[in-house]
């Protein structure tokens, strides 16, 4: 375990991105409800500016700048302080 | 330490092990299996409570003809191929030159270019897909191949997956083409390429599952259901008939084919490109 250490790290940062970054299986399985409770930042974005016609796309754009706030925020973090446990040779 | 150097040594890979990795493969297998098995069961095998795990009340092979009714599969699956096609070509050609550009071309703030490069990689897509998807309706390329695969040409992944790769070539083979009068193009074309073989093929099958695999975007690009990808194809197939899950399980075999055959034809070629270059 110690020597995958870099391989999972890199694992962990991209699996959160991609997760955060779900969409595929909202739109397929819970169409964001009940009561929005599984709408996810990105399906909302979605929804915003493309479902029923809404074309949002101010409200949209600010939400996908924060999502982009976020990722990169999150990725931060990560750098910060997981990859002080990573162990390189 | 010293349990993991005994376990290493004395046993290699006990019943305990073999029971574990089998419950592992079970369940990373069980939704392809009951995706093929449920793809042949009639409503009262898929409806019932518990849930059939095998058809029981017979073979339903009419699923597949119902799903290639409902929706035009035909169309669709050119339209997959076409997007696939194009995007992967496209993806290798601006890579490999963009890589090139890196390794092998005196340019000025190289690091700080390619850093950009390596942004483009943290944005995420989603970030983005507004603006694309204005530029694509105002430019009317609704609904065509070109609309489909305009935004993803390009991409820094690829750039930095050949440029890892391009940097490990050995520099004496570029100046012995130097010496034989090769210019860049018939160096790029006759020496490197054919020698970054793995790592193209690494590229291209990455690109490929990605583009055939796409959701967010093809579902906005489109609106005529004879131009839409396989992928929003299928999503349309459960819409259109919630009470046949066979139906659409066979729809989503249907889709997912190339892809397995991809998989099982391209994976050495995936593992041995992505850790080409990686040691020296």
């Amino acid at each position: 375990m110690p020597l995958i250490t870099p391989q999972l790290f890199f694992l962990v940062v991209v699996g959160t991105i991609h997760a955060l970054q779900s969409f595929g299986q909202i739109k397929i399985l819970t169409v964001g409800g009940p009561e929005g409770t599984t709408t996810t930042l990105v399906y909302s974005i979605y929804e915003q500016a493309f479902a029923n016609n809404n074309s949002n796309y101010g409200y949209a754009s600010a939400q996908a700048m924060v999502l982009l706030l976020v990722v990169l925020a999150i990725t931060a973090v990560q750098f910060g302080v997981l990859e002080r446990k990573v162990f390189y040779r | 330490m010293s349990k993991i150097r005994t376990a290493r040594g004395r046993h290699q890979g006990g019943l305990g092990s073999y029971l574990v990795l089998g419950l592992l493969f079970l369940v990373v297998l069980f939704p392809v299996y009951y995706g093929l098995v449920g793809s042949f069961m009639g409503e009262r095998d898929t409806n019932s409570f518990p849930p059939a795990l095998w058809p029981v009340h017979g073979l339903h092979p009419e699923n597949y003809a119902d799903a290639l009714e409902i929706i035009p599969l035909g169309n669709q699956y050119l339209t997959s191929v076409l997007q696939t096609l194009v995007i992967t070509l496209g993806q290798m050609v601006t890579s490999a030159l963009a890589a090139y550009a890196f390794v092998f071309l005196p340019l000025r703030w190289r690091a700080f270019w390619f850093g950009v490069f390596l942004s483009t990689m943290m944005i995420p897509y989603e970030s983005i897909i507004i603006p694309n998807y204005l530029l694509i309706s105002q430019w009317g390329l609704k609904d065509t191949i070109a609309g489909l695969t305009l935004p993803f040409l390009a991409t820094g992944f690829g750039a930095f997956l050949l440029r890892q790769s391009f940097l490990s070539f050995p520099m004496e083979l570029r100046d012995a083409a130097r010496v034989d009068g090769a210019g860049h193009v018939r160096f790029l074309f006759s020496i490197l390429l054919p020698l970054s073989r793995p790592s193209l093929a690494a590229l291209g099958i990455w690109s490929a599952l990605s583009a055939w695999n796409m959701y967010f975007w093809p579902l906005l690009a489109t609106e005529d259901p004879r131009h839409q990808t396989i992928q929003i194809g299928i999503s349309q197939l459960q819409s259109s008939d919630g009470d046949s899950p066979g139906m659409v399980l066979a729809g989503v075999m249907l889709a997912l084919f190339p892809t397995l055959l991809l998989v099982i034809f391209g994976q050495r070629f995936i593992v041995r490109g992505l850790t080409a270059g990686a040691v020296k």
